[in-house]
This record gives C-alpha cells, structure tokens and sequence, in this order.
C-alpha cells in the first residue's frame, strides 16, 4: 500500500499500456532479481555509498549523499525471520499504521499532508530475502532545492515516519476494529490476487512445492490460513514485540549531510526500547533429493513452465561471481542460450529465463508457452543447461555475459532503488564486498568456473501450470 | 548547439531539428554512468488506416508492434545481440501512438548510438523471418490475453469507441497478425519510419555535438505518410455501455471510463490533459472524500487508480481496480461528480493538489527513461514537454469544473467488469 502516489497519476495516460520486444524478468513474489547481485560493499573507505553507521544498538543507517536527483528517498526495514506465522503479521502491520496517526487520523488527513508536501510519498515496504523478512515503510520527496524557498519537507516527513511507527490511532487500548477488519480483508484480497498473474502464481506455486518443509516455502504475504487467523489485539502485541526486539536497517539516499540525517533519525527513533534481538538467517540445502514434478490446470490460453534447481552457491560462497555468469550465459537477457535457442531459434514463447536467490542458493527457470509445447521447451531448455555443464559455452557468449553484469553493476550507482537493495542485501549477509571488488571477481571469472558452477547445479522441482490445449 | 537553460528545473537541453529531418534533443546529465538513448516513431498500433504515394492503405490490426520486432533484423544478424558485444541492453515498445527504440549502457555510447540509429532505419525483412517470428509475437498476445489487467481496458476501450482504433489491443490478436507479410512491413517502414516523423532524443553525461555529428550522419528521408484515419468522427456517447466476461481470477476487476472531447492538436493536448489529470485527483484520487469513503467501505482498494488518457481522435477519463461491486463505485464517481458540478471544487484541496502535482512531476525529471518519451510524445503533439511547471501552474479550478461537468456523465460512461470464473477442474 502506498500513500500519495496513486500509481497512474503521473504515468502519461497510455504509456502503461505499451508491450515491449521482450520482457526483462517480471517481479516475483519472491526476491530474485535480473541480475541478483546484492553481494556488496567493502569496509566502507572511498566507496561513494559510504559506510553503515550504528545509530542505536541493533539499528545502522546507510546513509549516501549524493546531489544529482530530485528526489530523496529512505527506508526503514525490520528484520524478522521469515515463517508462516509471522509474513502475514508483517505484512498486515504496516498497512494498519499507515491508515492514521494520532494527528492524522485518516487517509484523507494523510493524503492532504502529503499532497502539502509537494507530493511526497510514504508507502508500506515488506521483502523476502531468503528466509529473512523485513516490513517497514518507505518514503520519497523532493529535495528542497527545488522547491519555493523556505519550503520544509524532509523534517516532517521524517516526523511523520515516526508518527507512524510510535503514535498509531487506537482507542480503547487497541487498533480501531474498522481499519483492522478492512486491512485484513485487503491483506487476504492480495494473497489470493497471486493467482491473477499467471507467471507470479507459477513461480509461487514451483517455490511452495519445492520447498514446503522449509521456511522460503512461504510466500512474503504470507498464506490465508495464519492471515485470516490474526486478531487485533494478536497484531499490536506482536506489533509491539517486532519494535522492541528486531534489528532494524535504515537507508537514506539524498541531499542531506550524512550526519544530518543519522541526528534527524536517531531523534524519530528516541521512543524506541531496544530487548535482545530475534535472530534471522536462511537454510541452504545445497544439492536437490529426488526430483518432483508438479502439475496444475488453470483455463487458460498460455501454459507456464517453471523448474526450481538447487544452485549450491550462495552469496557468500567464492563462486558466486561464476554463478552470476552462468545465469547471465544460461537464461538472463538477450544474448543468453534460453533467449537465443527456445525463443529466437524455436520460436516456442515470449519469454524464457532464469534468476538466482543468492540467499537460498536457488535457479528459477520460468517460460510461456503452448500448453502443447511442454515436452519440446522442456527438453530444450535441459538441452541449454546441459551445455553449460559440458562447457560447450563460446567466447562470446562469455564475454556478452560479462559485459552486460559489469555495465548493470556500474549502472547500479546512478540508481537510487539499485543502491537500496544492493545495500540492504549486504547488511542482511552481514558483510560489505565494494561494488569494485565485485566487479573485479566477474572480470576474473574463467569458461572453467562458469562451467563448475554449472556442474553443482541440481534440478529440484518441475512445475507446469497446464492451460487449455488449442 | 546552444543550450536552453531551465532554471526552475535545475535543466539544460540543447534541441534542434536537423537538415535531414530529424528532431533531436540532449540533456545532459554530468556525474551519472549511465548514458541513454531514445529513438521514437511517430508510429502506433492505431495508425492503422493512412495514405502512402497518394494510396489509401489499410493495414493489419498489430502491425506497428510486428514491425518493432523485426526492426531488430539486419544483415548482420539480430541487433539485440550486436548491442550486447558493445555492452549496451536495447529494447523497444509500441504503444497506441508511438514506437520507440532505446538502449541504456555506460560504455561505447557512440558505437551504440551509431547502431540504435542505423538498425532503426534499415529496413531487413524476408519472409522466412517475419514467419518465425509469428509464434513469438502469438505467444505475447497469450500473455496480454490471459492477463486481467490489460483485458479489462482494452474492453473498456471497445466499447466508449465505435470506429477510433483505440477499440483493437496493441499488439493485435493471434488472427490479425497471420495476415502481415514482409511487405506489409515494407510499406509500413516506408510510411512511418522516415526521419521528419522521427525523433531522438539522448540522455547522460555525453556531448551535444557528438550526438548530433552522428544523427545528422544520416541520410536525407523525405515525408511520406500522408494523412491518418482514425474512422468517422465519433459520438460524444459509448458504442455501448457495458461489457462483462469471466477469467480465472480471485475477485473482480473493472474499470470505468467517460468519454470527453478529444484535446485540439498542438499546445492545448498538454493543458487538456493536466486539467484531465487533476479532474480525476479532485473527483476521487488518494486526497478525495470519496475515496476515503470507497476504501473506508470496502468497494475499493489501494490498488484502485484512475487518470485521464488522450490520444489524436480520442480521450477519456478512467478509473479503474478490484472491486466486490463495481456498479456500487461507479454510482459513487457519477454521484460524486455530480455533487462537485454543484458545489464547486474544494478550494484547498485544489490547491494542495496543485503543489503535489508540481512536485511530481519535478520528481519525474529522475528518470531518463521518462525524460525521452516525455519529450518525444509531447513533441509529437506538438507541445514542448518542459513549459509544463507554466501549464501546470496556469490550470484553475473552474477548468476542472468544466471538465468534470462536459465529460462526467452517465451518458457518456461505459463500464468493463470481469468476473472470476468458477472452479475448474
């Protein structure tokens, strides 16, 4: 849910409605990304997005201050382990907060002190990276220099995440049970809206298979059951808990000196109390069991294939540059093999590729197809993996493969929700590699490597979502 | 070149148009790695009916987004893959009124920007290639059709139109794209893809100079699309009022449009619009009390939106999301809108909404992605994308009352709902 950015307002009419030579990847219910490369920053010296700094126990700031946008922006993450219990507690809490405050007691009231701030924006935020949840709230608005002289924003929009956080409209010693009920509805109304989008419904229902006895078998949002389980005193207790006892991360990327903004910050957070911190962190299982195969029927036009393989590499393991070459070489963007084979060459979809979950240690192949075309787009897409491991891999598509990582990760610098994920990835994997030392491992990376890390790879999970067949 | 310097925006753009033809536009963007480049077609799915050397044509429905695909054919072998070896990513995307070519990289931005030009102009199809790629563009039109979201407007479009093509998706249907042929894509390159209809527009730490030695190296293109036909001249009331289908979805969608007089061509589309933007913000955007009521009762949701949208030959208002009881919300904008006619607008509302609104649009001065089909758009209009803080600031309160009071009617209201379908097997 967002606040003071209704999402077609400034999209120039019809340019939502605009089909592209090819799709880029779509956004899954679940954190992978195109390029999955949220290794990331060193030990802070000379790198432009600084270093973080500890403003509370358990609470850093990742503070980069740059002059070159109109817009400002931060966040504020809690981070929580991710099981069927807590996402949609997580999920549910925000969306409540931000319904009124004490002195802005309702959406309206919230809108128009936005809409006084030149259109600021203050939206719920809940990830899924790996087995680790985080839920909390963003904000953007534009920097001041732009604006009439005198003009404020950044306070008081700093004032108001804290109104949010600390000072929620209750009565009677709880949330209101309107606003509660009408939340929870919303909550429920968008898990089951999963299954509107067919590409993000097979790959929830490939990840719910494969992974059902372990936590990253549950969904961000969480599922109807736990959700619809929920009751209003439950959510501000376990509300009240999550402040006292997680740790938080915060990001800010804007105009302000550094310390202007830890001070600014560390004020919003005076009322926080601060317990011993709920631990987090993901299980990887390295090498997939038997294999599982999985089918559903849906009436529909265009059948989804979806196949889940253990990767054996995670983020933190020294062949993670090699493994973000093989899925650049394998499935990612247009001069990959699933691209060039099962779409240019076959002509058996739109699109057809594959991400990585650094955290989890995961692959995810995903293509639209005919529902009669199962077999053959299949066992071409084995036939490509089965390349990689055999080596059978050329300079060029070596060489395109690592051009088109290191430009994303140079690319990466000039945007702000890049710096952000990229940021927030490195706190949850508990240490910093620079973007340069990043880039340097991908420029080292050998056809050998690529090939090794080809070689761990394990298919875990083949999921076809069955449409009508034509 | 020299530069037109924006001091409210904190901008500078060097504009020209070329003895060759083409516009082109620079912003430069000193400190950022990433250089982009924009390439634009006056050129969309609705310029389907248009005349070339003197002859009527009429043209398959998705052609403008067939022809985007196999743009990226040359003799050399598929562009995607040559702006791969110079490190660039390359994509394209055809709307209703423009095609556009663009590629994003931080090194050898003259090399890819040489080729985004050349590959745009040169035409290179055979009938073995157009073949091959029906089965990828069929399976894109699977996507779109199986997807809610975009079959609940195209619907909603088919009926507030009679004749205007806005009626046909963009990409065609699996039927009408088995009728294009290389030379349907010949002639359709010929007609459109000629420098006067084109434009190109660059953003990024480069020099002006640079880009427009390269552009101007291009040859000469003559005028070629005559006139445009987007069919008779429609009636201020739908083709028909309502439309209703079933898909496999979790509740309903729906979406509502008003049908309003389109925006004369030239300056006033850009100042229609803001006033069309704003009419839905007053009447029931985020700061309304008719949204907090909707959302408050449970018809509507955060995911609830609305806006205006204007093309040559049509325009309209829209709302539009998941609903337990679409009529219920769109009794609730007729009543509303109704009320406002006679009232009069919120005064500090109005005036909240135009301080947001400026800072939005500020703030969309971040993305180049923006900046380039800002700029081509507009420029297509006939409207020059950075007067906007002036158009913007110049719209007062009873413009939007006399929009909502000219477009905001029952009669000219159509409604799309689409309905879960029960279980299936």
């Amino acid at each position: 849910m967002n606040r003071g950015r209704n999402s077609r307002f400034f999209s120039r009419g019809l340019f939502i409605f605009c089909v592209s030579v090819y799709n880029k990847g779509c956004k899954f219910d679940i954190c992978v990304e195109f390029y999955e490369m949220t290794a990331v920053f060193g030990d802070g010296k000379g790198l432009p997005m600084g270093p973080r700094i500890e403003l509370l126990p358990g609470v850093c700031l990742r503070a980069i201050h740059t002059d070159r946008f109109k817009t400002g922006c931060m966040n504020i993450n809690f981070v929580r382990p991710l099981t069927a219990q807590e996402a949609p507690m997580a999920a549910l809490a925000p969306s409540v907060l931000l319904r009124g405050t004490r002195r802005h007691p309702d959406i309206r009231s919230i809108s128009a002190f936005l809409d006084e701030h030149y259109g600021a924006s203050v939206g719920t935020l809940t990830r899924k990276k790996g087995e680790i949840l985080t839920t909390g709230f963003f904000a953007d608005f534009p920097e001041e220099a732009l604006l009439p002289a005198g003009e404020k924003v950044f306070n008081p929009v700093v004032d108001f995440l804290g109104e949010l956080l600390f000072d929620p409209r209750l009565a009677d010693g709880s949330f209101l049970p309107d606003v509660f009920e009408g939340e929870k509805r919303n909550l429920l109304d968008t898990i089951d809206w999963r299954l509107n989008d067919k590409r993000t419904y097979s790959v929830y229902r490939m990840i719910k298979n494969m992974c059902k006895d372990e936590a990253y078998g549950v969904p961000r949002l969480g599922e109807r059951p736990e959700a619809e389980a929920i009751t209003r005193d439950a959510l501000l207790a376990w509300y009240r808990r999550m402040l006292r006892h997680s740790r938080i991360e915060l990001f800010y990327m804007g105009a302000r000196p550094r310390d202007e903004v830890a001070e600014a910050l560390k004020a919003m957070l005076s009322p926080l109390e601060r317990g011993e911190l709920d631990p987090v962190g993901t299980e990887v299982i390295r090498s997939a069991g038997p294999l599982r195969q999985v089918e559903d029927r849906l009436d529909v036009l265009q059948g989804k294939l979806c196949i889940g393989l253990r990767t054996g590499i995670t983020g933190d393991d020294p062949d993670y540059p090699a493994l973000m070459m093989l899925n650049a070489v394998f499935g990612a963007g247009t001069t990959s093999k699933l691209f060039l084979n099962v779409r240019e060459k076959l002509s058996l979809c739109y699109y057809a590729s594959s991400s990585i979950d650094r955290f989890k240690g995961l692959m995810i192949v995903s293509s639209g197809i005919e529902t009669s075309n199962f077999e053959r787009t299949k066992a071409e897409i084995f036939r490509q993996l089965d390349a990689c491991i055999r080596g059978d891999i050329s300079e060029e598509e070596l060489e395109n493969a690592r051009r088109a990582i290191l430009s994303a990760l140079r690319a990466s610098l000039d945007s702000p929700s890049r710096m952000d994920e990229y940021s927030l990835g490195c706190a949850l994997a508990g240490h910093d590699v620079s973007i340069e030392s990043l880039m340097a491992s991908i420029r080292a990376v050998t056809k050998d490597e690529v090939c090794a890390a080809a070689k761990k790879l394990s298919v875990d999970t083949i999921y076809f979502l069955k449409g009508a067949t034509q | 070149m020299k530069p037109i310097e924006y001091q409210r925006l904190g901008e500078k753009m060097y504009r020209e148009r070329l003895d060759n033809g083409l516009r082109i536009c620079v912003i430069p963007k000193p400190g950022f790695a990433r250089k982009y480049a924009f390439f634009a077609v006056n050129y969309g799915s609705i310029d389907t009916a248009f005349t070339l050397d003197g002859r009527k044509m009429r043209t398959p429905d998705g052609v403008a987004h067939y022809l985007e695909h196999k743009t990226f054919d040359t003799e050399r072998g598929n562009a995607l893959q040559m702006f791969a070896e110079r490190g660039a990513s390359p994509n394209a995307f055809t709307s209703y009124s423009m095609t556009a070519y663009y590629f994003d990289c931080t090194e050898r931005f003259e090399d890819n920007l040489r080729l985004l030009l050349d590959f745009v102009s040169t035409p290179c199809y055979t009938e073995e290639s157009v073949e091959k790629e029906r089965g990828i563009i069929e399976q894109e039109i699977r996507i779109y059709e199986d997807s809610a979201e975009s079959r609940v407007y195209e619907n909603l479009f088919a009926c507030l139109y009679s004749a205007h093509p806005i009626r046909v998706p963009i990409a065609g249907t699996v039927e009408s794209i088995r009728e294009i042929t290389a030379e349907t894509l010949n002639e359709c390159h010929r007609a459109f893809y000629a420098l006067p209809n084109m434009m190109l527009c660059v953003v990024g730490d480069v020099d002006p100079e640079t880009v427009k030695t390269i552009a101007a190296a291009l040859p000469a293109g003559a005028p070629s699309v005559g006139d445009r036909d987007y069919g008779p001249a429609e009636a201020p009331t739908p083709d028909r009022a309502r439309i209703e289908t079933a898909m496999e979805i979790a509740m309903p969608t729906f979406a509502v449009g008003f049908k309003g007089r389109p925006a004369a061509p030239g300056a006033e589309t850009m100042r229609r619009e803001f006033i069309g933007e704003l009419a839905a913000e007053v009447l029931m955007g985020e700061a309304s009390e008719l949204y907090q009521r909707l959302y408050e009762r449970g018809l509507i949701d955060s995911g609830f939106s609305c806006g205006y949208e204007g093309l040559p030959g049509a325009a309209m208002l829209t709302a539009g999301g998941d609903s337990r009881d679409p009529d219920a919300v769109c009794a609730a904008i007729l009543e509303e809108a109704q009320r406002i006619c006679r009232e009069g607008v919120d005064e500090a509302l109005f005036s909240r909404l135009k301080k947001s609104g400026l800072g939005r649009r500020l703030r969309d001065l971040d993305s180049f992605e923006s900046i380039c089909y800002r700029q081509c758009a507009y420029a297509f209009e006939g409207c020059d994308y950075y007067s906007f803080p002036e158009v913007f600031e110049a719209i007062g309160p009873g413009d939007v009352l006399e929009f909502l009071r000219e477009s905001v009617r029952k009669d000219q209201m159509a409604v799309s709902v689409i309905h879960p379908k029960g279980e299936t097997a």
